[in-house]
């Protein structure tokens, strides 16, 4: 009884292994998106998202999925959680955000980067029949050092559906973010490799909105 | 008028319409305007050193190129936009004239041999990497002493696709990564 005890143990610790190596095995590489930034860590702050909208859980689903897609990608990210922690020990409130100098920002958070969003739209349309999920956003990656942007986008999306719902808001968004912060990786390992080719960030996306801004 | 002859008329009239629209309709390549400093920029900029400004350096692939109207100079717009920006920070300038490839390599050699810098002040060298659109802009700077060491370099760029600021937002940004940086800041002085 003692023995097959013993055996029963040395089974689970060899399963225990086995799965630790095979966890090792299927690790995703690591993703070196910094490289073009030139710096060993690129560390990005996720700054509470602003909502105009009267989704009251619009800005958490955005920056929760911010979060996960960008540590997925390699960066390091202060979540907007720490952000919403580090403003009330400081006594400012979510929405007196913009009175802090991104340097400020930058400098107490610890980040070489601040991503804002200001959510537009979030919510179902019907036509008749059919509904469908519409999201749209204005997104920048910010430099905390100097205040410049880095990256600026007005995006939408929409999708029909006969569910409709917040739930296909929230899948839209993440998909979104997904192909947004695949994207800079992309570009930006490019941009490492070859240092003079950027392609436009969104042509591979359909369903984000043209460019609004025009040339004189 | 022949209402034969009429009908003739009006065909080569509309074939002359649809020519006419045909070139309207064809992709007009990227051409902005001068570059001219934003006046409401967020950075002070000083220094007692005289900068030498040397000539951007175009890195520009064939593919972005073509997107670009053949009169544009990108390299020269680069400059001058440094330029400007130096000039309203009330900093003097050096023209930069040596006789070696375009290229941080070649500033470095000039340095080296006493080409470039011999006024004891600092040296910045720029090239453009990408600027096929008013939409992104990519460029390396990187400022010397006169001695040639380096004291600053950054790879600046600015992918805008918001309907905020002008169609300058893209060059200022970029502009704002160099000038604003703390770090170049304190090497200029």
């Amino acid at each position: 009884m003692r023995t097959l005890h013993l055996a029963h143990g040395l089974l689970v610790l060899a399963a225990g292994f086995s799965l630790f190596v095979l966890g090792g095995c299927v690790q995703p590489p690591q993703r070196p998106a910094w490289r073009y930034l030139q710096r060993p860590v690129v560390r990005v702050a996720i700054l509470p998202s602003s909502n105009q909208t009267a989704q009251v859980g619009a800005p958490l689903i955005i920056d929760k999925l911010w979060e996960e897609h960008l540590r997925a990608a390699g960066f390091t990210v202060v979540n907007a959680d720490s952000v919403v922690t580090y403003l009330s020990s400081r006594g400012v409130p979510v929405a007196k955000l913009g009175t802090i100098q991104p340097a400020q920002l930058g400098s107490d958070l610890h980040a070489d980067y601040l991503l804002e969003d200001d959510i537009l739209v979030w919510g179902t349309k019907y036509r008749v029949l059919v509904g469908g999920a519409v999201v749209s956003c204005r997104s920048k990656l910010i430099e905390a050092s100097t205040g410049a942007t880095i990256w600026a986008s007005d995006w939408i999306m929409q999708q029909q559906s006969d569910s409709g719902g917040n739930g296909l808001a929230g899948a839209l968004v993440n998909a979104l973010v997904e192909s947004v912060v695949d994207s800079m990786f992309d570009e930006s390992t490019q941009l490492a490799k070859q240092g003079v080719t950027v392609q436009s960030m969104f042509q591979p996306y359909p369903g984000i909105a043209p460019p609004m801004a025009s040339a004189p | 008028m022949k209402p034969r002859h009429a009908g003739l008329a009006y065909a080569v009239a509309g074939l002359g319409l649809l020519v006419t629209l045909a070139g309207c309709v064809t992709p007009a390549k990227f051409s902005p305007a001068p570059y001219s400093v934003d006046p409401n920029r967020p950075y002070r900029l000083s220094s007692n050193r005289t900068v030498t400004v040397c000539p951007a350096f175009d890195r520009l692939t064939e593919e972005a190129r073509a997107q670009l109207s053949p009169a544009f100079n990108s390299a020269a717009y680069l400059t001058d936009a440094v330029q400007k920006e130096l000039t309203a920070a009330g900093i003097a300038q050096n023209p930069a004239s040596f006789a070696y490839s375009p290229g941080f390599a070649g500033v470095q050699k000039a340095l080296q041999d006493g080409a470039l810098g011999r006024d004891g002040g600092v040296v910045l060298a720029e090239a453009i990497n990408h600027f096929p659109n008013d939409r992104i802009l990519s460029c390396d700077f990187k400022l010397y002493s006169g001695q040639g060491k380096l004291l600053f370099e950054k790879r600046c760029l600015c992918m805008g696709y918001s309907s905020e600021g002008g169609w300058n937002f893209v060059p200022h940004m970029v502009m704002q990564q160099l000038f604003a940086d703390p770090d170049f800041q304190k090497a200029i002085q």
